[in-house]
């Protein structure tokens, strides 16, 4: 610790003001109305059924309907939860006077994390009821995935592949356009399990590699790295800000 | 991270004190964390790097040598001796380490003389250039003591004025431990290891002489000679030892870093600023010595600025500079000597001035530039709630009795678990096998089993049920606070949940643990700062583990000021919360209804008896309003036989809340003294803001006793007392002046027709009614009411029902399994996992 440096992380601030991050909003919003359920058909009278041929051993459970809307604070606490960030202050504290002051034991994507809810808290859902749920706190919930969701990657990102929690198969180093279908059905389902607590439906996974790979696989003037982070981050907050992970 | 810039040469040894809570400290005070359990609690606080300290004392009795000194146990560095200083300069007889007759440590040190009591401090011998110390840079073993023998150390106590410092000791204070110091000011600022300027003037250095001010000729930059920096004589006849400067450089009321070189060799010496608080001035500080001169260079931004010393100053050579601990104050004797400019700098330097106070028990002292995180560890890893990290399992079926057990465990923490989660493999075992109460275990935790539980279960799910009945909106987005720690605490350590009502304690953060406000008066008593800082989500604390029981509530009275027991603690009821929301103006009634609504879910409509007595009735309600006597014996009457029946246990109780300073407190009239006026007088409480004090009307002098007049008197705040009785539940008399006159805290329980006693089951020795709010809990909490109200609402905070719910279909489960709390020891835990384990509750 007495020689740390200070990590300077991609900034969430700078993945939203990416000329990707229409798009990013297009497939968050697409994935909202798609993880509202709607990707699956007659879900009522839905039985057991195979998804992805890579994964024919796996079988998706029956949906059923949720029963209340995560309130900010639970918000928060199921993000960190959910992608396995260890905590909200994982070293140092975030009080405002010493919120310009990073000793070289704290991590700065913390201290974003905790800046995001900070900023967004006021419009996420102060009651549990689903019928409240509106555009504004789901625009904010976005946004706080995106802080999140950039830890994770900062996370992932260090560690060998084997491992990774979410990104095994994916060349971190590569552009996008190098992500293979079984990678990326791969990296969806895993998070489908820990966001949405439950395996992901061969359909989500049809529609994911539709709107992932085909619309957002060409190479904007960016690092390979960075194209991938922000492809990977997309990806991971479009799940993370959907519908299923917002309601328990 | 503020590094401190190279120092000095090879062979020099430098003592540095870092001012910036950043910047690596040479030396430390550092107040290590000690417990009776020993080695094992220093591993578990302790963590950081492996470096060490040069030495380190433990101000402990047990460790007293034959002498009378305090044993260095780290073996390195001489003993101890401790001298306060009976003037505020060293007494040079008693400081050589080898000194055959050191003055024993005795318990308590006082700071502070007669000419200035503000200031002063302990010396300690520890001789900076002494034989036995290392040199620097040498890594030695670290060192960190603790009290093994589980003896209370020995304290050098202080007293308290202005801020106090949060180092405050075992077992008379609230420990904050893990921290070098920790400031209590307003700012809060958390590791000021030299207290800024504007929070405290502890100070940790090397002095030996009288205390100087010597202000700089250009005005930009303030240097201060002050006593705990020794001062040396520069040039001129008669001159001895080596001569440097030791300045304290004051940036913007930010105290700076500052180095002492102990050979004062040729080999300048700076310090820098803490780039953080000053970044644009970025000051360096190099002093120099002319040798035969008084004039001294120093180096502040880069610019030579020269000052002359004043030639009055005091000095002494650095062979009697002694290492110090106290207040670092300026002062005000030499004020007159230095003219105009230098009172003005005076002035400015000493508005930002305040006496620090706490106890030391331990020091310790390295050479090397750590962290504070590398010397202390860093507590807070170790009390945040943490979150595993999942390796989801993405190749495999999810079975009925998995998804089983993750909604469980979703449902207890209020946040999703993922399926893969280790406790959730766990609780899917336990479902297999036919066990749901065990599985449910797994996250709720249990005493006996040894269970330690989910996290989320204590802070999200039992806090947010707390929360919302702790507040008049009944929301869960309101800050921590005591009403719902206590209730937190409660279900962690399952205890008789009657206790929330008649229970004479509370919960607070465990001053080992978390790093939050731990004044009682400043931070628990006068504002909720305590809580809020336990409860904000970006701080991270894990609540269920950090939360500490308190036996004893206090109350802290204006007869003198000081902390005592409270006259008649009654759990939630008493809470600052609770009678903040309920107790404050008004006439107590709500207080009454919020105790109904919030442990007996009841609404006073529910309750309401018109057939019952109306003699407790209080005269401020109209007994025709509108001119209608029938309105008030069919509808009014009703609510009010049981509220006013029973407002008289709350009757010594008031809350007053000052908006200009954020203050707000719990009154009682046997606590708080009042100011009495008569007719005529404005009460002092519309000029004064202290909302300690009760004013008094005391009527006319034909009639003391007479009730106050609300259209003669000019005070709209009916905070007055009169006969040991808030007066404010007496006001408005004359509306019906043959209504009741509350005169004591007794009360009466009118809620007792058929329908109430059915609809309650009172129970108990206070079913009818008593005195005071303790015995009034009691009442609440001894009917069958509470444990179906309670029930009842872990239901509701498991089974997650739709708004608007029809209770009559889930009654009887919600009888049955109070039935069964009140068996298992009014246990909330027990409530939580049977409805966790319910398949009503939670669908498969």
């Amino acid at each position: 610790m007495r020689n740390g440096t200070i990590k300077k992380p991609v900034s969430w601030l700078k993945i939203i003001k990416h000329s990707n991050t229409i798009r990013w909003g297009a497939m968050a919003g697409f994935t909202l109305v798609f993880g509202f359920n709607c990707g699956r058909t007659g879900f009522q009278n839905l039985q057991n059924f195979e998804i992805h041929s890579a994964l024919t051993s796996a079988t998706s459970e029956k949906p059923e309907l949720p029963v209340m809307m995560l309130t900010s604070e639970q918000q928060f606490k199921n993000m960190l939860s959910v992608t396995g960030i260890e905590s909200a202050t994982t070293s140092g504290d975030l009080d405002s006077t010493s919120a310009d002051t990073i000793s070289s034991a704290r991590d700065p994507l913390d201290m974003e994390i905790a800046q995001s809810y900070e900023t967004r808290k006021g419009s996420l859902p102060s009651v549990q009821d689903l019928s409240l749920m509106n555009g504004p706190q789901l625009v904010s919930t976005t946004n706080l995935s995106l802080s999140v969701c950039n830890k994770l990657y900062d996370r992932e990102s260090n560690l060998a592949p084997e491992s990774r929690n979410f990104f095994n198969e994916i060349n971190l180093l590569a552009t996008p356009d190098k992500i293979s279908g079984a990678a990326l059905d791969a990296a969806s389902t895993r998070m489908s399990r820990s966001f949405w607590n439950r395996n992901i439906a061969s359909d989500e996974l049809a529609q994911i590699r539709q709107v992932m790979l085909s619309e957002y696989g060409s190479s904007p003037s960016d690092t390979p790295i960075n194209q991938t982070r922000l492809f990977l981050v997309g990806l991971c907050s479009a799940m993370l800000s959907s519908f299923d992970a917002l309601v328990y | 991270m503020k590094t401190l810039k190279r120092v000095l040469g090879q062979n020099s040894r430098t003592w540095t004190i870092i001012t910036s809570k950043k910047i690596a400290a040479v030396f430390a005070a550092g107040f290590g964390l000690y417990s009776s359990q020993g080695l094992a609690l220093r591993d578990y606080y302790f963590g950081g790097d492996d470096s060490g300290a040069q030495a380190i004392y433990t101000f402990d009795d047990a460790t007293l040598n034959a002498a009378g000194a305090i044993a260095d146990k780290s073996g390195v560095a001489p003993a101890l001796n401790l001298t306060p200083n009976a003037d505020g300069n060293l007494l040079p007889e008693k400081l050589l380490p080898t000194d055959p007759n050191p003055v024993p440590l005795r318990t308590n040190y006082s700071f502070g003389t007669s000419v200035f009591p503000e200031m002063g401090f302990i010396t300690l011998n520890y001789k900076p250039n002494g034989d036995n110390m290392a040199p620097a840079y040498t890594k030695a073993q670290r060192h960190r003591t603790v009290l093994d023998s589980g003896v209370a150390a020995s304290k050098l106590n202080t007293w308290t004025n202005g801020f106090s410092l949060q180092i405050r000791f075992r077992p008379q204070f609230a420990f904050q431990g893990d921290r070098i110091f920790k400031s209590n000011d307003i700012d809060s600022t958390p590791y000021s290891f030299l207290s800024q300027g504007h929070s405290g003037n502890l100070i940790v250095g090397l002095s030996n002489s009288s205390p100087t001010v010597v202000p700089t000729p250009n005005g930009n930059h303030i240097s201060v000679q002050v006593p705990n920096f020794g001062v040396y004589q520069i040039g001129g006849a008669g001159e001895v030892g080596p001569s440097k400067i030791l300045i304290r450089l004051r940036a913007k009321v930010k105290t700076t870093g500052v180095v002492f070189p102990l050979d004062f060799e040729s080999a300048p010496s700076f310090i820098s600023v803490d780039e953080n608080e000053n970044p644009s001035a970025r000051n360096e500080l190099i002093a120099t010595y002319e040798p035969g001169k008084r004039l001294v260079s120093i180096y502040l931004n880069r610019v030579k600025t020269s000052y002359v010393i004043n030639p009055a100053v005091v000095v002494s050579p650095l062979s009697t500079a002694r290492l110090v601990l106290g207040n670092d104050l300026v002062p005000m004797n030499n004020v007159a000597s230095l003219g105009n400019d230098g009172k003005k700098l005076v002035e400015e330097l000493v508005k930002d001035q305040s006496n620090w106070s706490g106890s030391i028990y331990h020091l310790a002292i390295y050479t090397q530039g750590f962290s504070e995180t590398e010397i202390l560890g860093d507590n807070r890893l170790l009390n945040v709630e943490k979150n595993l990290s999942v390796k989801p399992d993405a190749f495999s079926a999810i079975s009925p009795e998995r998804m089983m057990a993750r909604k469980m465990a979703s449902r207890l923490t209020g946040m999703n678990i993922p399926v893969d989660h280790p406790d959730v493999i766990r609780m899917e075992g336990y479902i297999k096998a036919g066990d749901r109460i065990r599985a449910a275990q797994v996250i709720t935790g249990d005493v006996g089993l040894g269970e330690k539980g989910h996290p989320g279960f204590l802070n999200t799910t039992v806090k947010n049920m707390a929360l919302k009945m702790s507040n008049r909106d009944q929301t869960i987005r309101a800050p921590l606070n005591d009403f719902a720690a206590t209730f937190i605490g409660v279900t962690r350590d399952q205890l008789n949940a009657k206790l929330l009502l008649t229970g004479d304690f509370y919960y607070a953060a465990d001053p080992k643990m978390a790093d939050v406000p731990q004044d009682f008066k400043k931070d628990i008593y006068e504002t909720n700062n305590h809580y809020e800082a336990l409860g904000d989500p970006k701080n991270g604390w894990d609540i269920g583990k950090v939360l500490q029981k308190r036996d004893g509530q206090k109350m802290v009275t204006n007869f003198t000021g000081t902390i005592e027991s409270h006259p008649d603690p009654a759990g939630l009821l008493t809470s600052r919360a609770f009678l903040s929301e309920h107790a404050i103006a008004g006439t107590n009634r709500r207080l009454v209804e919020y105790t109904f609504k919030q442990f007996l879910c009841t609404e006073m409509n529910e309750a309401a008896d018109t057939s019952a007595s109306a003699s407790r009735i209080g005269r401020d309600i109209d007994r025709r309003p509108g001119g209608d006597a029938n309105k008030f014996e069919t509808s009014c009457k009703g609510c009010h036989t049981v509220m006013d029946g029973m407002r008289g246990a709350f009757a010594k109780f008031d809350f007053a809340f000052d908006a200009d300073t954020g203050i707000g407190v719990v009154r009682h009239a046997d606590k708080h003294a009042s100011h009495q006026y008569k007719d005529g007088q404005i009460p002092r409480v519309m000029a004064s803001t202290d909302p300690y004090v009760f004013d008094d009307y005391i009527g006319s002098a034909a009639d003391p006793n007479q009730d106050p007049d609300p259209t003669a008197t000019v005070f709209n705040t009916p905070q007055s007392v009169s006969s040991g009785v808030v007066n404010k539940l007496n006001h408005n008399y004359r509306t019906s002046p043959e209504g009741y006159r509350l005169k004591d805290e007794s009360f009466f329980n009118y809620a007792m027709g058929d329908k109430n006693k059915a609809l309650f089951g009172w129970r108990g020795p206070q079913a009818r009614g008593g005195i005071g709010v303790g015995q009034f809990g009691r009442m609440i909490s001894d009917s069958k009411r509470f444990s179906q109200c309670l029930s009842k609402r872990v239901y509701e905070a498991v089974c997650l029902p739709r708004e608007g719910y029809k209770y009559e279909e889930i009654k009887p489960l919600v009888n049955n399994y109070a039935d069964a709390f009140e068996s298992n020891g009014y246990s909330l835990r027990f409530l939580f996992q049977q409805y966790a384990s319910n398949s009503r509750c939670i669908k498969p």
